[in-house]
C-alpha cells in the first residue's frame, strides 16, 4: 500500500505553532473557505485549508517543505471569511516564523531569535565586539571638532568587523536555504525530475519571480489591506536604496579612493538617495506598527518574533535620521552615541538575518522560484 | 326529537351580488320544504349569530344548514353543542363565488347544487350521543431511564397518579451507567454529571408515583381511559386499571459482535463507547489486552450506523459522546492523543460550541474519513486504515484501542427470541411486493406492552421499528390511542431531548384522558364526539374493519365479529370505507348520508353538455387546498362537485357506483401523501384508498365504463396551486371520454 501514508501526528509542534502566534488553528473545521476566498492561492490543492489541517494534525515535515506558506502574503482575506475564527493567515504566519528556526544553522541562534529572554545577549554581543575594537584603536572617547564619525569608529574597524559577520551570515543563509530547497524537493509538492539548464531556470523561474517581486505584483492583490502593500513597498524599496548607498560609499573608499569622501554633501546624489531611503523606511514601519497595533486590538496575534524584527527595524531607522540630524546640529555627544546605537542595531540586523523574520525575503523568494520551477503556479 | 331545519343565507363577503340568493332559498323551500330560510348580510356578526340562536330558542330549530364561507371559518361564532343541534355548512364563498364568474348560470348551478348536498346531509345527521363511561386517570410509564423518570415526575407534577414500570432492578437506564454527560447548560463547553441519581430519589420519595422494579408488564387490556395492566414482580403479579400509557422502554446498543470489519472480536483493544464510560468510572483507560493505559485511541464514529448493511440511521448521539470520550481521555492524560474518524460530525442543538471546544485540545485529532479496516499488529496495536480523509489521501493511523461509536437500537424493536432488526418490516415488505396486498403493518413482538389486541402485541413500528407514526405532524403519537411513545424508544436522541420528549409524551396522555373524559377523540379530530356504530345483524365477519383500522380499534370474537373499543377510535371513518355491507355509520357522517350527497347533485341532459364530477377531498389537505384556491381567486373549471371527506379511507366503493348510474361523468379522489413520507393523518387511509380503487377500475372495465373515469391523486397543502390544474386535467378527460351512458337513466 504504497499510497496510503501513515500519519504520525506531532504535538509539540501543534504547541509550537500555536506559541508562534498560530494558537486559532485548532478551530478549524476544513470548510475551505479560506482557500476559496484567497487570491493567491493555485487552483490546483490549494492553501490554506489543506496547511490548516496539517498544523491541526502536527505534521511538521509537511509544512516545512509546503512552498505555498510561502505563496501566501498574509492579507488576512481568509482569517476575515473564516466563519470558525481559526486565522489561516495568522497560522500561517506562524508556520513560517517555525520555518526560520527549522531551517536556521546554527539551530541554536534559530532558538534564541524567538525567545525574548535572549534578546539582552543578542544585543550585548556587538556591542561587546565594538566596544572592545575600540578600545584597542584606543577611541574610546568622544572627538572634538568637526563631526565625523570615522574619528569615532573607523573604518578599519567597522568594516572588516561587518564583512565578517555578512560572510559568516551567507554562509549560514545558503546552509539553510539549501535544506530548505532539498525539504521542498521531497516534500508534498514535488519538482519534476527533468534537469533544466541553468540558463532556462533562471530565464524561466528566476527572473520573473524577481520581477514579481519588484513590482510586488502578488501583494497588490491582497485587497484587503492596501495599506499593508504600501508600507512592504516603502520599506522594501528602502532597503534597495540603503544597500545602494552602502555599495557606492564601499566602492568609493576602497577601489575609487575617495579616503575622505565622508560625510556626504547633502546636496550629492547619493546622500539623497540615502536621505530618501531613510524617511521612506521610516514611514513604512510607522504604517506597519501603527497597522499591528489596529490588529493587536482586534486580537490578531502578532508574536514577539514579529514585533522584534520590526522594531529594531524602526530604530534603525530612527536612530539613523537622529544621527544625521545631531551631527548637522553639532551635538557631537549626542551625535557620536546615537552612530554607536545605529551600529549596534544594523550588526543585529545583519549578522541574525538567517534566524529573523528579515530571512523571509530569501525564503519567499526560494519558494517562488521554486513554485514556479515545479509548476506550481500554472 | 323531530329534526326541524333552519337555512341560513349569508350574503355578506360579495356571495350577494354574485348569486341570486333568492333562488337559492328557493332550493330550500321548495326543493326541500325546509321549514325555516333566511338570509342576512352578516351572519358571522352579533346581529346574524343571534338570528340563528333566536330561531332555536323560539323555533325549536335544531338543525341549520349554514351557507357562507367555508366550514374551516368562523367556527367560533357557528359553534352548538353537536348533542342537540347538527350543523351543516355549505360553502359559497371559497369553492363558489372567489372562484367563478358572477351572476353566471354554471356559478349558479353549483352552489344550487351545494345547497342541496348540504340540506341532504342535514335531513340525515342525526345528534351526537359521546361516548363515557367511567374512566381512569392514572398514567403508566414503562420504563425507568431517564425519559419515564422525567415522565413519571412530570405527570405526578400535573397531579396524575402514575404507575413506573421498569424491567431492571435498578431505576436510571443507561444514564445511570454513564460516568458524565456532555453539556446540556449554558455554556455548553465543560462535561457535567448526569444528575439522574437525584431525579432517581425523587421518583422514590414521590408518593403519587407507584414504582415497579425488577418487573415485567405481561399483559395490557382495554382502552383508553380504561386499560388494565397485568404487571408481574418477584413471582407475583398484579392488574392496575391506568388510562392512558407513556411508553419509554429506550434502546438497546447496536450489536458490536456484527462490527467484524472494524476489528470488534478480533482484538480486545477493539471496545465499544458504552465500554468507555465503564472505564472512565474506573478512572484508567486500561486497554483490555493487557492493562496498560491507551495512550493514543481511535474513535470511529457511525460504527454500524448510517451504514446501508447494519443501521440504516444517524442515532445523534455519538459524535458528541466521542468528543466527551475524547475529552475524558486527555483530562485523564495529557500525553494521550486521540483520533476521532467521522462520516459527519454531528453535534445537535447548542452542542455545536462543545465540539469548538473540543476542537481546540492540541491532542485530538479530527477527520471525515471512511475507516477501511482495523487489523492488529504482533505488538497488539491498532492499525487503523482510512480513505477519503480531510487530508485528501487515503492515510494509516496506530493506536492502542479503538472505540467503536455504536448507534441506538429501540428496545421495543427487538424481536425477543432475538430476531435481527429490520427483519420484519423487510419481510412485510417483501410480502407487499409479492402479493401486491393491502398496506402490512409491521409489528415487532419484543415483549414490552403485551397488548391484547387483534392486530397485534405491541406498538407498529413506523420505521426501522420505532413506533413514531409521524414525527412532524404529530409527535408522540402512536398508531394506538392513548399510548404515546417516548425517549429513544421512539427516535434515537440524547437525554436533554428525551426529557423534553418525555414531557410532550406525558402531555399527550394527559390530553387524551381529558378528551375521553369529555367523550371527544384524540388528535387530529379533537372536537369529536362521534364514534362508529355498526348494525351487527348484518356483519358477514369479513374481519376487513378489524384488519384495516390504522389504530386497531377494533378487536374480534371467536367468530370474527368485530368488537369495538370507542375510546381506541380516531373517528376517521376508514372502517367506514372497509364495510362492504355498509354498516359502519358515524350519527353525522355515514355511507347513506355520502352517497345521498352524491345523488343530490343536479345532473343536466347530455345535450346540454355540462358534465358533472364528483370530487372526494380529504379534509385533512386537499379541502383546505380548495380554500386557499379561494382565497387566491384563482378559477377553475365550474362542473366540480366537492364533498369533503374526514380521510380518503373513507370512501365507499358504492359511492362510486352511485355516481356513476346518477349519470356523473367523473369522479376524482384527492387525498394525502403516502408511502415512506407519507402525509396522511390516519396512516394509511390514501393508500387504502389507492388500493380499494384499483379493484373498483377492473370492475368498471367490465362494465364497459371506462376506468378513467375515476382518478385517485395525492396533494400536500403546499401543493394548493395545483388543484386548479388538478380539476382542469381532469375534466379533459372527462371530455375525451365523453358523456356518462347511464346520463338519464
Amino acid at each position: 500500500m504504497a499510497d496510503r501514508q501513515l500519519i504520525e501526528p506531532d504535538m509539540n509542534f501543534v504547541k509550537k505553532i500555536e506559541d508562534f502566534g498560530g494558537d486559532t488553528l485548532k478551530k478549524c473545521f476544513q470548510c475551505a473557505t479560506c482557500s476559496v476566498v484567497c487570491k493567491l492561492s493555485p487552483e490546483n490543492n490549494p492553501f490554506p485549508r489543506k496547511e490548516m489541517l496539517w498544523a491541526g494534525w502536527g505534521l511538521k515535515d509537511r509544512l516545512v517543505t509546503d512552498p505555498d506558506i510561502w505563496l501566501c502574503h498574509q492579507c488576512n482575506d481568509c482569517s476575515a471569511y473564516c466563519p470558525r475564527g481559526a486565522k489561516p493567515g495568522d497560522v500561517l504566519a506562524a508556520v513560517r516564523n517555525y520555518s526560520f528556526m527549522h531551517y536556521a544553522f546554527p539551530s541554536i541562534l534559530g532558538k534564541a531569535l524567538s525567545d525574548s529572554k535572549f534578546l539582552p545577549i543578542l544585543l550585548g554581543i556587538p556591542v561587546v565586539i565594538l566596544l572592545f575594537l575600540m578600545g584597542i584603536a584606543g577611541h574610546l572617547n568622544i572627538p572634538q571638532g568637526e563631526i565625523v564619525f570615522e574619528k569615532f569608529v573607523p573604518h578599519y574597524i567597522v568594516d572588516p568587523l561587518f564583512i565578517t559577520v555578512s560572510i559568516l551570515m551567507f554562509i549560514s543563509l545558503i546552509v539553510g536555504v539549501t535544506r530548505f530547497w532539498n525539504g521542498m524537493k521531497q516534500g508534498v509538492h514535488p519538482s519534476v525530475s527533468k534537469k533544466v539548464p541553468v540558463g532556462d531556470f533562471v530565464k524561466l523561474h528566476v527572473i520573473p519571480t524577481l520581477v514579481d517581486i519588484f513590482k510586488h505584483s502578488k501583494f497588490m492583490k491582497c485587497d484587503r489591506n492596501r495599506w499593508r502593500y504600501i508600507a512592504h513597498l516603502l520599506i522594501f524599496y528602502s532597503f534597495i536604496a540603503l544597500a545602494m548607498v552602502t555599495g557606492i560609499v564601499f566602492l568609493g573608499l576602497y577601489f575609487l579612493g575617495f579616503e575622505h569622501m565622508l560625510p556626504l554633501a547633502q546636496w550629492n546624489p547619493v546622500k539623497l538617495l540615502a536621505n530618501a531611503g531613510a524617511i521612506a523606511l521610516f514611514v513604512g514601519c510607522t504604517i506597519v506598527i501603527s497597522n499591528r497595533l489596529k490588529e493587536e486590538e482586534k486580537k490578531s496575534k502578532s508574536t514577539y518574533f514579529d514585533w522584534v524584527f520590526i522594531m529594531v527595524v524602526y530604530f534603525i531607522a530612527i536612530s539613523g535620521i537622529l544621527t544625521e540630524l545631531t551631527r548637522l546640529a553639532h551635538l557631537a555627544g549626542l551625535a557620536y552615541s546615537l552612530y554607536f546605537v545605529h551600529l549596534v542595531l544594523v550588526f543585529y540586523l545583519l549578522a541574525y538575518l538567517p534566524f529573523s523574520k528579515f530571512a523571509h525575503m530569501i525564503y519567499r523568494t526560494v519558494a517562488l522560484v521554486y513554485s514556479s520551477y515545479s509548476g506550481r503556479e500554472g | 326529537m323531530d329534526k326541524k331545519i333552519g337555512v341560513y343565507i349569508c350574503s355578506g363577503c360579495g356571495i350577494g351580488e354574485a348569486l341570486d340568493i333568492d333562488a337559492l332559498a328557493e332550493v330550500a323551500t321548495s326543493e326541500y320544504s325546509v321549514p325555516i330560510c333566511k338570509n342576512h348580510t352578516a351572519l358571522c356578526g352579533k346581529e346574524g349569530a343571534a338570528l340563528i340562536e333566536g330561531d332555536m330558542k323560539k323555533e325549536g330549530v335544531n338543525t341549520v344548514v349554514i351557507a357562507a364561507c367555508s366550514p374551516r371559518e368562523k367556527t367560533e361564532v357557528f359553534s352548538y353543542d353537536p348533542t342537540t343541534i347538527s350543523m351543516e355548512r355549505v360553502n359559497l364563498r371559497e369553492h363558489v363565488i372567489w372562484c367563478h364568474p358572477p351572476n353566471d348560470e354554471d356559478t349558479q348551478m353549483l352552489a344550487e347544487d351545494y345547497m342541496r348536498m348540504g340540506l341532504v346531509k342535514a335531513e340525515k345527521m342525526e345528534p351526537l350521543e359521546p361516548f363515557s363511561e367511567e374512566i381512569d386517570r392514572t398514567i403508566l410509564v414503562v420504563g425507568g431511564g431517564i425519559t419515564g423518570i422525567t415522565s413519571a415526575l412530570d405527570a405526578a407534577k400535573a397531579g396524575s397518579d402514575v404507575v413506573l414500570v421498569e424491567k431492571k432492578q435498578e431505576l436510571g437506564g443507561w444514564m445511570a451507567k454513564l460516568w458524565k454527560e456532555y453539556p446540556k447548560t449554558p455554556p455548553y463547553t465543560d462535561i457535567q454529571e448526569t444528575g439522574i441519581d437525584s431525579m432517581i430519589n425523587e421518583v422514590k420519595s414521590n408518593t403519587k408515583i407507584k414504582v415497579y422494579t425488577g418487573a415485567k408488564i405481561e399483559k395490557t387490556e382495554g382502552s383508553p381511559g380504561m386499560f388494565d395492566v397485568t404487571i408481574s414482580q418477584n413471582g407475583s403479579s398484579d392488574t392496575v386499571r391506568v388510562g392512558a400509557i407513556v411508553e419509554a422502554a429506550g434502546w438497546q446498543p447496536y450489536d458490536a459482535t456484527k462490527l467484524g470489519h472494524l476489528g470488534f472480536g478480533k482484538s480486545p483493544n477493539v471496545v465499544t463507547n458504552i465500554m468507555v464510560e465503564e472505564m472512565a468510572s474506573n478512572g484508567k483507560f486500561a486497554r483490555p489486552s493487557d492493562g496498560k493505559e491507551a495512550k493514543s485511541v481511535v474513535f470511529i464514529q457511525c460504527a454500524g450506523s448510517r451504514d446501508k448493511d447494519h443501521l440504516p440511521y444517524c442515532s445523534s448521539y455519538c459524535c458528541l459522546t466521542s468528543l466527551k470520550q475524547a475529552k475524558y481521555i486527555r483530562d485523564h492524560d495529557s500525553d494521550a492523543k486521540v483520533y476521532i474518524i467521522y462520516k459527519d460530525m454531528r453535534t445537535l442543538g447548542q452542542n455545536e460550541i462543545f465540539y469548538k471546544k473540543v476542537q481546540e485540545d492540541e491532542g485530538i485529532f479530527l477527520t471525515k474519513g471512511e475507516v477501511v479496516s482495523v487489523s492488529e499488529d504482533p505488538g497488539n496495536n491498532l492499525v487503523i486504515d482510512v480513505d477519503n480523509t480531510l487530508l485528501g489521501e487515503k492515510i494509516q493511523v496506530k493506536a492502542e484501542m479503538v472505540v467503536l461509536a455504536t448507534g441506538m437500537v429501540p428496545s421495543v424493536g427487538i424481536k425477543v427470541e432475538g430476531a435481527i432488526v429490520g427483519e420484519p418490516e423487510e419481510a412485510a415488505e417483501e410480502k407487499k411486493k409479492e402479493d401486491e396486498e393491502e398496506p402490512t403493518d409491521i409489528i415487532i413482538p419484543s415483549d414490552t406492552l403485551n397488548l391484547t389486541y387483534r392486530q397485534g402485541p405491541e406498538l407498529p413500528a413506523l420505521k426501522y421499528g420505532f413506533p413514531d407514526s409521524h414525527y412532524i405532524c404529530f409527535p408522540y403519537e402512536t398508531r394506538r390511542t392513548g399510548i404515546y411513545a417516548a425517549g429513544c424508544g421512539r427516535q434515537p436522541m440524547d437525554s436533554a431531548a428525551c426529557i423534553d420528549d418525555a414531557a410532550g409524551a406525558t402531555l399527550k396522555a394527559i390530553q387524551c384522558l381529558e378528551l375521553t373524559a369529555q367523550g371527544k377523540a384524540v388528535h387530529p379530530r379533537s372536537w369529536d364526539m362521534s364514534y362508529p356504530d355498526l348494525y351487527m345483524s348484518r356483519c358477514t365477519q369479513c374481519k376487513r374493519c378489524t384488519e384495516e383500522c390504522p389504530f386497531g380499534m377494533y378487536n374480534e370474537d371467536e367468530k370474527g365479529n368485530p368488537l369495538p373499543n370507542p375510546t381506541r377510535c380516531r373517528r376517521c371513518g376508514i372502517c367506514m370505507g372497509s364495510c362492504p355491507e355498509r354498516i359502519i355509520s358515524f350519527k353525522d357522517y355515514s355511507v347513506d348520508i355520502i352517497g345521498s350527497m352524491v345523488k343530490a347533485i343536479e345532473v343536466p341532459e347530455e345535450d346540454e353538455e355540462k358534465p358533472r364530477v364528483v370530487a372526494f377531498l380529504c379534509e385533512n389537505d386537499a379541502y383546505p387546498s380548495m380554500d386557499i384556491v379561494g382565497r387566491k381567486r384563482i378559477s377553475y373549471n365550474p362542473y366540480i362537485r366537492v364533498i369533503p371527506l374526514r380521510c380518503l379511507g373513507n370512501v365507499n366503493l358504492v359511492w362510486v357506483a352511485d355516481a356513476l348510474s346518477k349519470g356523473i361523468d367523473g369522479i376524482l379522489l384527492v387525498g394525502c401523501k403516502y408511502g415512506d413520507d407519507y402525509q396522511c393523518h390516519y396512516i394509511k387511509g390514501s393508500e387504502l384508498a389507492n388500493y380499494r380503487l384499483e379493484k373498483i377500475k377492473e370492475t368498471l372495465d367490465r362494465l364497459v365504463l371506462e376506468s378513467e373515469r375515476v382518478r385517485v391523486l395525492e396533494l400536500s397543502i403546499d401543493e394548493y396551486d395545483k388543484l386548479p390544474g388538478i380539476f382542469d386535467d381532469f375534466m379533459e378527460t372527462i371530455e375525451e371520454v365523453g358523456p356518462n351512458p347511464y346520463k338519464g337513466f
